[in-house]
């Protein structure tokens, strides 16, 4: 019987349009993911074509298959352990020679394997022809010339990948120098009994390149295996006068240079192209650096109006709905809780839909576009000076938009103390919800001077709590070395996919522990514990942060959502003229509070999903006391000084 | 191959040509630097270069690659 149902994967390394393949291939019909107990995103989908059921996984995007990685370790397994039915390695045609380094690793794998040339449309600009089947020849797969993002070429690869999934693997004949040739064929001898699920030339390899995974599974069986490999292994240091890993590496490296110049002409001399243009403007030493500031200041000032115009539509819709539910349900202790749980998740919503949706979109956009490659590249400098390198600017941005999607960025750092730096960091961005609070307070009754004065501090304590982790945080930071994507029109549908899964992934992350939060609020009030809390509060509220009592209820709800502060303050002072009855320097105390004193609870979520509870649980901890040390002595110091 | 001439890829200026002599990074910088086609003997270009000494961006084997300062100052090579 025909085999109807099939598994492909698909592999290569960032920037070759991988994903927009995928969604291609799956479009609505997919599913992300985390790799069980990792932080790293798992894209599957289900595609049907010609009568079979194929599931599709995009593999994470790697740049070898070394262990270096957790991504590059997880790709590895998966295809030796769930042996899909064919591999697409996807590679970027304007980039043959450094991505069939990639391919050449893949090979060594010993799977059915097609190889698809994507971008293939932007060749002929680049003033660069490729022989495919001379490619085919050499590389003994299928390959096939792709245009992604214009699915030309898309049901090739999985025309050629379906017959190739019934066919015998066919060996790889591709052979590294002769010095590394002698040392593979030296320990297929040894390893000649070996029952592994690993090719024994990828063993080989692997022992040659001091692989630790494949060390593991002889340390204690065959040690002898090691010894000859470790012998073997010192011959070629000897050779070369650098490790065997590097020997094996620049061998492929070289191997994938002498493939390359055998199938690539360069057709014409190539001329300076309009995004060679952009990358001179973006990428200027100097201009670069003002056309940063005015794409990402725009972007926030667009974002920040609309967002708050659809935010106002979206609350007095709750208003309405407020009135409905009560009329109809009455107002008990259980309708008023029932509610408090409704009204939280739209005060989720209000957040999802007019900020972050578009702000996912135009990120995507922006990434799509090939510029946060650029801004990563003008910022490394100055993450550096916080133990972090430039790629570190992405969640760090995305912070002041929202702390949540900025948590679950931290992933794209390469290192896990990267990443907790970076994570720690972000909650202290002022997000757009700190931002209304600041324009509403700060920015309306004392001036836009003294906001922007406050921004500016709270930039101070980023920088100095960066520095601080840096120093505090064991390990090394990591160096930046990443490839830079050229310029290119952004694929719609896969950036539309992307941020819609992302949405989900928000409101999923979210919901819980807002809804929650928001009915424990909602029963605390009714159980009249509001004023024992503010009673309670008291002691730092007025007498450490001198704000008038009240305000300590409004910092448990800024928990939830940090704008109440702001909305609930009218409420409980009765007048919307804050300037009445609060002094100049409540405001500021009250601005500067709200804006360290805590991450809201989604961005909790977020923390303890990314980091884990007790690191969650240490940042809030230290958030708060931040926020009441700093608060305490600049008002002390307010007072000194008499500013106001 | 006279000694002298061998200099840090950091102190090559825009538009500059070079060609790799050593990669003297760290273990797992010099294989993930390997995998992306730098290793000794490639010529390469530099694209540009930041304000600050920070980071360049560098064109080999007909990839551009962004490299951060603290990998520019261990990659020796021969200007062209």
């Amino acid at each position: 019987m025909i085999q109807r149902k099939l598994n492909l994967a698909l592999v290569g390394s960032a920037n070759v349009g991988k994903s927009v393949i995928f969604n291609y291939l799956t479009g609505l019909h997919q599913h992300i993911g985390n790799w069980p107990g990792k932080t790293i995103e798992k894209a599957e989908g289900t595609l049907h074509y010609k009568g079979y059921t194929i599931d599709v996984l995009d593999l994470p995007g790697i740049c070898s298959l070394s262990t270096y990685s957790l991504e590059e370790l997880i790709t590895r397994e998966h295809i030796i352990s769930t042996k899909p039915d064919f591999i697409i390695n996807v590679i970027n045609a304007a980039n043959l020679e450094t991505n069939l380094i990639l391919t050449l690793q893949l090979l060594e794998l010993e799977k059915p394997m097609v190889l698809a040339l994507n971008m293939v449309d932007l060749l002929k600009k680049n003033g660069i022809s490729i022989g495919f089947e001379r490619l085919e020849t050499i590389l003994n797969i299928p390959v096939v010339p792709v245009a992604a993002i214009h699915g030309k070429g898309v049901t090739e690869v999985l025309d050629r990948g379906i017959s190739l999934a019934y066919q015998k693997t066919q060996s790889n004949t591709l052979k590294y120098g002769k010095e590394v040739e002698e040392r593979i064929e030296q320990l297929d001898q040894v390893l000649r009994n070996i029952e592994s699920v690993y090719p024994k030339r990828f063993i080989a390899i692997k022992l040659l390149e001091k692989d630790e995974v494949i060390e593991k599974l002889f340390k204690t069986t065959h040690q002898e295996i090691l010894e000859k490999a470790k012998s073997l292994n010192l011959e070629l240091e000897k050779i070369h006068g650098h490790s065997s890993a590097i020997v094996i590496a620049d061998e492929r490296c070289l191997l994938a240079s002498r493939i390359a110049k055998k199938v690539m002409t360069i057709t014409k001399p190539q001329k300076i192209s309009a995004g060679e243009i952009l990358d001179n403007l973006t990428g200027h030493k100097i201009l670069g650096y003002p056309i940063m500031a005015a794409i990402l200041g725009l972007t926030f000032f667009a974002l920040f109006k609309g967002g708050i115009y659809v935010s106002s539509l979206l609350d007095q819709f709750l208003t309405t709905l407020q009135v409905n539910f009560y009329n109809t349900f009455g107002n008990t202790l259980l309708s008023s809780l029932v509610f408090s749980g409704i009204s939280s998740f739209f005060a989720l919503l209000a957040l999802a839909l007019p900020f972050i949706l578009p702000f996912y979109f135009i990120l995507f956009v922006l990434e799509g576009l090939g510029y946060l490659a650029r801004v990563a590249y003008l910022m490394d400098h100055f993450m550096h000076k916080l133990g972090i390198h430039g790629k570190a600017c992405i969640p760090l941005i995305l912070g002041f938009g929202c702390n949540v999607p900025a948590c679950l960025s931290c992933r794209i750092m390469e290192t896990q103390r990267e990443r907790f730096i970076t994570g720690l960091l972000t909650v202290f961005v002022p997000c757009n919800a700190v931002t209304v609070i600041v324009a509403g307070l700060v920015g309306k009754f004392l001036g836009i001077r003294f906001a922007v004065g406050l921004y500016l501090f709270v930039f101070l304590i980023i920088f100095i709590i960066g520095k601080i982790a840096s120093i505090m945080t064991p390990g090394e930071p990591t160096e930046l070395i990443m490839e830079m994507p050229s310029y290119k029109l952004p694929d719609i549908k896969t950036i539309s996919l992307h941020t819609w899964f992302k949405l989900k992934e928000f409101i999923y992350v979210a919901s819980p522990i807002v809804i929650i939060s928001g009915i424990i609020i909602e029963g605390a009030a009714a159980a009249k514990l509001l004023n024992p809390i503010n009673n309670f509060l008291s002691p730092v509220t007025s007498q450490w942060l001198g704000l008038p009592p009240a305000i300590g209820i409004l910092l448990f709800f800024g928990i939830l959502r940090k704008e109440l502060i702001l909305v609930l303050l009218a409420s409980i002072l009765g007048t919307t003229n804050f300037a009445l009855v609060l002094t100049p320097i409540q405001i500021f105390i009250l601005a500067l509070v709200s804006m360290l004193y805590i991450p809201c609870a989604a961005t909790i979520a977020a923390l303890s999903k990314e980091f884990g509870w007790q690191k969650a649980l240490l940042i809030t901890l230290l958030k708060i006391s931040l926020a009441i040390a700093v608060g305490g002595l600049v008002l002390r110091l307010l007072n000194f000084v008499n500013l106001f | 191959m006279m000694k002298e001439n061998v200099i840090a890829l950091s102190t090559l200026e825009k538009n500059h040509e070079a060609i790799i002599v050593a990669v003297t990074a760290k273990h797992k910088a010099a294989k993930r630097l390997a995998d992306l086609g730098l290793i000794p003997n490639t010529t390469i270009k530099i694209l540009r270069k930041t304000l600050f000494c920070g980071p360049m961006e560098i064109l080999a084997r007909g990839s551009k690659l962004i490299l951060g300062k603290s990998v520019t100052t261990k990659i020796l090579v021969k200007k062209l």
